[in-house]
């Protein structure tokens, strides 16, 4: 049975030690990155008495990628693997693991800390960009409705993505590194390759749901695949974290984990 | 008496490496020490014991239930790794009210053990310092904190006392034998036997992934007082002490070393030896600035019993 209370207690207990990290200190300063760039840009500009650069230009052609194709991923990788391999290399997984808490409970209540700052980190950055890029836009019903559709596309991004890393934080030694491949590697070639290998990236799929289009590369063959339409890539990233969630879940309850020289 | 711990065949392998082999026992309600050198299979059992990790044969039931992700039996279980390890980012208090928090007890309830626990490890004055701010014994103490919010019915400590100053040592087996007069089970590991020997005299002896002995301390006590023992002296006057200490069968070998600042006994008759040796220096003006014993650690009695 789930006790919701323990979930809670994981929960509330791990937002307080994140919120506390330097870890998550930082990743909220990088997600002011794009502001003090776009920043930067302008006051030079009016330095130089040049035109100043459209804050939904920069929005779209920078902001965008570094959240939706950088900053999202970047962080899901560093905070979803971390659930459990943060436990281990601090040796901390003994406390959960010989507690009278079911390893749903741990991993659901840790699992859900670790989305939410995440999501926060995120959420920071993307709206102080949006505001600072859109100081007409955001006034407006329709400028609000875009920025409200933005943070639940990076909400589902960092849902989906931290679900596949902590899948593989939970199963992997090398979780960051194979993480970082999966990432930098097959999610970037995956757009550029023939066929349907796009549809086994996330990015596919999070591209469907942003009300603002995220810059692409060109295909090798430029055999475009059709875009799912907004429902149909929702449903498939949540069934994906779904998915990811219940074998890390699995896995988690089967696996030993061993902490340090066992003697 | 009622079995608490019942384990059948055990053994663990790390790869290639050995951590247990085939260790069968019964443990009783009351403290039992587990005694071993380093690297000798005591956190492998400890951690088999915990649910940590499985045995790759053999089984294991404490309270006659199997162990390995049977959540609820830790509601009856407390348990103190032998790791320094801490979530670095909270106070003694936040952890210790977690950890209360995870046996699913009212918010009330949560707050009294967490506060009782803290008072019986003397961190309540310092509870709302970050743990990165406490002294290794005081992380000592967290840890041991932790392991007795819930009462348990068994104590699980491996090896408690490492880091702890001699004052909460002795407070801390005062309440493990409380703990056993209230009878409840717990199993303490250490490679210190002095360490266990305050505590109790039942104990298992674990070498090279078996048990070596399991029974009463003063067996294994005999045994090494069979063992040669070494004993170095630094004085002022090594020859002359060596001197007043021969006699017709104590000594088997003297040692003389840094230019005969130190000497070194060797003996089989260790009481003897030291029971002649408080002589000797009460009566003679020989002024002794160390005594230590090289061997006197398990791992010497260990290698010296298998023969090697």
């Amino acid at each position: 049975m789930i006790n919701f209370n323990k979930i809670k207690i994981i929960y509330g207990f791990f937002v307080k030690t994140l919120l506390r990290s330097k870890k998550t200190k930082f990743f909220i300063l990088f997600s002011l990155t794009p502001v003090l760039i776009f920043l930067i840009i302008n006051s030079l500009k009016l330095i130089y008495h040049d035109n100043l650069l459209a804050g939904s230009d920069f929005f779209k052609n920078g902001g965008m990628p570094f959240f939706f194709q950088f900053y999202i991923q970047l962080i899901s990788l560093l905070f979803g693997a971390a659930v459990i391999s943060d436990e281990i290399d601090n040796k901390t997984l003994i406390y959960l693991n010989t507690s009278p808490v079911s390893k749903f409970s741990v991993l659901g209540g840790k699992f859900s800390a670790y989305l939410s700052v995440s999501f926060l980190s995120f959420a920071i950055g993307s709206i102080i960009l949006y505001i600072s890029t859109h100081l007409k836009g955001i006034q407006t019903l329709e400028g609000l409705i875009t920025l409200l559709k933005l943070q639940f596309a990076g909400l589902i991004a960092i849902i989906a993505y931290s679900s596949l890393f902590l899948l593989f934080g939970v199963s992997l030694k090398k979780s960051t590194i194979i993480g970082l491949v999966y990432i930098f590697g097959w999610e970037t070639i995956a757009q550029i390759l023939p066929g349907t290998a796009q549809k086994l990236t996330i990015f596919f799929y999070l591209n469907s749901l942003s009300p603002i289009k995220i810059p692409k590369e060109r295909g090798i063959l430029d055999i475009s695949v059709v875009q799912p339409g907004y429902a149909e890539a929702l449903i498939t990233l949540l069934i994906f974290s779904a998915v990811f969630f219940a074998a890390s879940i699995y896995i988690f309850k089967k696996r030993e984990y061993l902490l340090a020289d066992h003697a | 008496m009622d079995t608490v711990i019942k384990g059948t065949n055990l053994s663990k392998w790390y790869g290639n490496v050995l951590g247990l082999s085939e260790i069968s026992v019964n443990i009783s309600k009351g403290i039992q020490g587990l005694l071993g050198p380093n690297g000798a299979g005591k956190s492998t059992f400890l951690k088999i014991l915990t649910g940590q990790l499985k045995p790759n044969l053999g089984e294991i039931r404490i309270f006659d239930e199997p162990v390995f992700n049977n959540q609820d039996l830790f509601q009856r279980i407390g348990y103190c790794p032998e790791f320094d390890a801490y979530y670095r980012e909270v106070t003694g208090w936040e952890f210790i009210r977690f950890k209360s928090g995870l046996f699913g007890y009212s918010k009330d309830e949560t707050d009294r053990r967490a506060l009782k626990a803290l008072e019986k490890v003397g961190l309540t004055d310092s509870k709302d310092r970050k743990i990165t701010a406490y002294s290794l014994g005081m992380r000592q103490r967290l840890k041991f904190a932790s392991s007795i919010i819930n009462d348990s019915d068994l104590l699980i400590l491996d090896e408690p006392l490492r880091g702890v100053d001699p004052l909460w040592r002795i407070r801390i087996i005062k309440m493990l034998k409380e703990f056993e007069e209230e009878g409840r089970t717990i199993i303490v590991s250490s490679h210190i036997l002095s360490e266990i020997e305050s505590m109790t005299n039942n104990v298992i002896l674990i070498h090279q992934g078996k048990i070596f002995a399991h029974g009463d301390i003063q067996e294994i006590r005999d045994l090494i007082g069979s063992h040669p023992h070494k004993i170095s002296i630094v004085c002022d006057d090594s020859r002359g002490l060596a001197k007043k200490m021969i006699s017709d069968d104590l000594l088997l070998n003297i040692q003389f070393l840094d230019n005969e600042k130190k000497v070194i006994f060797e003996t089989d008759k260790r009481d003897r030896f030291f029971d002649k040796l408080t002589s000797t220096i009460s009566n003679s003006s020989i002024a002794v600035s160390e005594i230590t014993s090289p061997d006197d650690n398990l791992q010497s009695v260990f290698d010296y019993l298998i023969g090697r």
